[in-house]
């Protein structure tokens, strides 16, 4: 009916990004992104240890290292010499922040240009000199209990979702009873085994010179000790029996595994670009379209907590079902069955195709303008997501990192229609795990 | 940073802004209409238009604004706050002209079809209010007691027996979502000239306004001071607001304060956030921010912690306070919050998107598209005796109204201020 615009597949031009690795066996990405007059920087330490490495007994030791890595100055004095981490980021001029994921833990921070040498030596510092004090395990142990009752206010949805695959699989918080008996000694030992060179990725993403960070970092960073990074166990998908969560509306939250973002990389965007288009109009026609009036609503969010290729853990896409008043769980589930079905017998049109792709790419351009996001995709690329034609390769190079944030909207649009059907098949064939959610308990 | 730009208003009123950013391959374009709940009364149809609009139009249904929103590549969103509509959007850069296109025909055009509205519209228990969350309750509390009544501080109006009809919001929209007194923004790569063109073409044809709804002044420019300690069985947590006098922006004091005030809870190494999450471990983060709209301007601290907790939080704060506003920042602190305010100024805007919508706000609040970068100069002019002036006239405890709800039962609803708040009586949010 309207003439479609030819999808801008095209990233922002960017002068070439430097890959390199150490000696050790870190993993650098330099990307010299100006932007025009920002006068930024952003710096992304990739770690792949997360809370899937959590020692028994010790869920959350991934978390609250995170947390040791801000080391704090003394901070009774405010005006002491000795600033923390974040005193000396912000005394630069910049925030930096960290997250704790299933699978890798990234620690980022964005700063006026000029502070670039100073924020490396504070990487590097807070690396080579990890040596928390049980006291700061004490007081770090409160805060993350704080955080939890401030994170988890809204109930336990995903999580929920997320055990109902992969049973007793926990979260990446942590459990402040388990945490209140860990020690320094503990959290030491977690580092030492986990924050090795060849476990992590530094990328430095903003208006500077590739070459000269390439031989700071060798400097600064050359001493972290070298060392694989340690797999964790990774559940294959076992759905348990259906289980149940308070929740403010009746309805099933399903949990569909998503391919391995890493071997399967293209039926995992297949997926993406799925539920995309399911959730363009699809889901709520069909829920309207019903003859038996099972759903009261319906929608479908792709990675966990709505991220996509955010983890190379496995991964999950879950469908939200609002169940109309005498609608039994296995129904709602049926009904959903039924709108999947559609997409998996007849690939879409190349019009409802292209409108969910360019809805991706929108996305895709507005996240990558992000200095800090580019850092931390940079990052996860190198760490996480190898390129096939890149994985192994330790030698100096340059050009866009395969999987980089500006190779996905190519990778997206690549992806068919047929293979966005494949994927709804894949999803009627593959175990799924049902969480019922009873409404007006929340 | 100053980019090329270009200003105009258009003869139906609409300010237009085009600035040009080269590189991402995408176009951002703000609206900001005037939209300040005014009347309580008003507040379904006002939310209902706000939800409805930009959906369809008499020459296109739901689904073929959709259909042609994706075809453009790009994605179209609206947010209300307390007293502006927002329209955003964002599209891939050759999609500008047919987003400006879709945009004129939704605003002069707009369809609102009473067999469209979903369910909830309906209100089916006439005369229901749902009962407020603690934080709402603490919000409403702190506004009314600090300013006294107010449209930001007033409880929704019960639902009227039936449902929002497509005549109130049609009459709502004539009367609201007009060009006069609006702003438009487009941030893009092309060639600013080009793109007032644009907008004129397609925006031109809209009329009306100044629709007036901008929110009536705080009875009181400056809080009332006190304590106010509410309980709030089943919060779960503590929770701590507090409102304390503050200058707007357009105040020659107000670089200074805002200098103080990142000393006092304004990033990471702030006193705040040193003594409470740090030192006792009693909140995951607190925060102190500068609060500004047309009723007025203050300072809010806000923070939560354990159940139980609520005093031992409120006293901890009291006495950060008035250790800034007694003894001041030292001049390292200051210099620190400086080159902080500096680089926050920079990287706070640093994607396209989040610039579009800070610069649109300026130039919505009569603030100038280059505001900013004036005022990063002027934050490297403020001296250390000028921020700890600003800490000892705004950061006094005797100047601040501190309010606490909690979930213990063994806290007494003791407001010790002159009119004395209760949790169900008041209504209000500032965001």
């Amino acid at each position: 009916m309207h003439p479609a615009v030819h999808p801008a597949v095209g990233p922002a031009v960017h002068p070439a990004v430097l890959t390199r690795r150490l000696g050790n066996g870190l993993r650098l990405t330099v990307e010299p992104d100006a932007g025009p007059g920002r006068g930024l920087v952003a710096v992304a330490l990739t770690v792949a240890a997360g809370g899937d490495h959590d020692p028994a007994g010790r869920h959350g030791t991934a978390h609250l290292v995170e947390h040791l890595m801000f080391p704090r100055g003394t901070d009774a004095d405010p005006d002491s010499d000795r600033d923390g981490h974040i005193g000396r980021v912000e005394g630069a001029g910049g925030m930096c922040n960290a997250e704790t994921h299933r699978d890798h833990t990234v620690f980022h921070t964005v700063a006026p240009a000029d502070a670039l040498p100073g924020i490396l030596e504070g990487e590097a510092r807070r690396l080579l000199e990890f040596a928390p004090s049980d006291a700061a395990v004490r007081t770090e142990t409160e805060i993350i209990g704080e955080e939890i009752r401030g994170a988890v206010g809204g109930g336990r949805l995903w999580d929920t979702a997320y055990a109902s695959l992969h049973p007793g699989s926990r979260d990446s918080y942590g459990t402040v009873a388990e945490l209140r008996h860990a020690t320094a000694a503990e959290a030491l030992a977690f580092h030492r085994a986990h924050y090795t060179a060849g476990a992590m990725a530094l990328t430095v993403v903003g208006d500077v010179e590739a070459a000269w960070v390439a031989e700071r970092v060798a400097e600064l960073f050359g001493g972290v000790p070298a060392g694989p990074a340690r797999k964790s166990v990774t559940p294959a998908a076992a759905p348990a029996a259906p289980g149940s969560i308070p929740y403010a509306a009746s309805g099933v939250a399903l949990a569909h595994p998503l391919p391995d973002a890493v071997s399967e990389r293209d039926a995992y965007l297949a997926h993406v670009v799925l539920a995309e288009l399911l959730g363009r109009g699809r889901l709520s026609r069909a829920v309207r379209a019903d003859a038996r009036y099972r759903l009261t609503a319906a929608s479908i969010h792709c990675g966990y907590y709505g991220q996509w290729l955010a983890t190379a853990a496995p991964d999950l896409a879950m469908v939200l079902l609002g169940r109309a008043p005498g609608t039994a769980v296995g129904e709602a589930v049926d009904a959903w069955r039924e709108i999947l079905r559609e997409t998996a017998d007849a690939p879409p049109s190349d019009v409802e195709h292209r409108r969910a792709v360019n809805a991706l790419l929108v996305n895709c351009h507005r996240h990558a303008d992000s200095l800090t996001a580019r850092a931390v995709a940079h990052g996860r690329a190198a760490l996480l997501f190898p390129a096939e034609d890149a994985a192994g390769k330790d030698a100096p190079g340059k050009g866009a990192p395969g999987n980089g944030p500006d190779a996905l909207p190519g990778q997206l649009a690549r992806v068919t229609p047929a293979e966005v059907s494949a994927a709804a098949r894949r999803l009627l064939t593959a175990p799924y795990g049902v969480t019922e959610l009873v409404g007006g308990t929340q | 940073m100053k980019r090329p730009s270009a200003r105009s208003t258009l003869g139906n009123g609409l300010q237009v802004v085009a600035v040009e950013a080269p590189g991402a391959p995408l176009a951002e374009i703000r609206l900001v209409v005037p939209y300040a709940l005014t009347d309580p009364r008003e507040a379904p149809v006002r939310e209902r238009l706000a939800a409805r609009l930009g959906t369809a139009s008499t020459t296109r249904d739901r689904q073929a604004v959709a259909d042609r929103t994706a075809d453009l590549g790009a994605e179209l969103s609206t947010v209300v706050t307390v007293e502006q509509l927002l329209l955003s959007v964002s599209v891939l850069s050759e999609g500008l002209p047919g987003a400006l296109e879709l945009l004129g025909d939704l605003l002069v055009r707009p369809a609102y079809r009473e067999d469209e509205l979903p369910s909830p519209v309906r209100r089916s228990v006439a005369g229901h209010v749902p009962a407020a969350g603690p934080r709402t309750v603490l919000r409403r509390a702190v506004l009314t007691h600090a300013f006294g009544p107010h449209p930001l501080a007033a409880e929704p109006a019960p639902a009227p027996p039936s449902p929002v009809t497509a005549d109130e919001l049609y009459a709502l929209h004539r009367r609201a979502v007009v060009p006069a007194g609006s702003v438009l923004l487009v941030m893009t790569g092309a060639a600013p000239d080009h793109v007032l063109q644009l907008v004129t073409e397609h925006l031109g044809p809209w009329t009306g306004g100044p629709s007036g709804l901008v929110l009536p002044p705080f009875r009181r420019a400056e809080p009332t001071p006190g304590r106010l300690a509410l309980q709030h069985p089943g919060a779960g947590q503590a929770l701590l607001l507090t409102a304390g006098p503050a200058a707007p922006s357009t105040d020659p004091g107000h670089a200074a304060l805002h200098l103080a005030r990142l000393v006092l809870g304004g990033h990471s190494s702030s006193r705040l956030t040193r003594r409470l999450r740090e030192r006792h471990a009693l909140a995951y983060a607190v925060s102190a921010d500068l609060r500004e709209n047309a009723a007025g301007s203050w300072l809010e601290i806000e923070c939560a912690g354990a159940p139980g907790t609520a005093d031992r939080m409120a006293a901890e704060v009291g006495d950060v306070l008035r250790e800034l506003a007694d003894d001041g920042p030292t001049p390292r602190e200051t210099e620190r919050v400086r080159r902080y305010a500096a680089g926050f100024t920079r990287f706070a805007l640093a994607t396209r998107a989040e610039e579009a919508s800070a610069l649109a706000g300026f130039v919505a609040r009569g603030l100038d598209v280059d505001w900013l970068p004036e005022y990063a100069e002027a934050l490297g002019a403020v001296t250390h005796s000028q921020v700890a002036e600003a800490a000892a006239g705004f950061l006094q405890p005797a100047r601040t109204l501190t309010a606490t709800i909690d979930d213990t039962a063994t806290i007494d609803d003791t407001a010790t201020a002159d009119d004395t708040a209760t949790a169900d009586d008041q209504e209000g949010t500032a965001r």
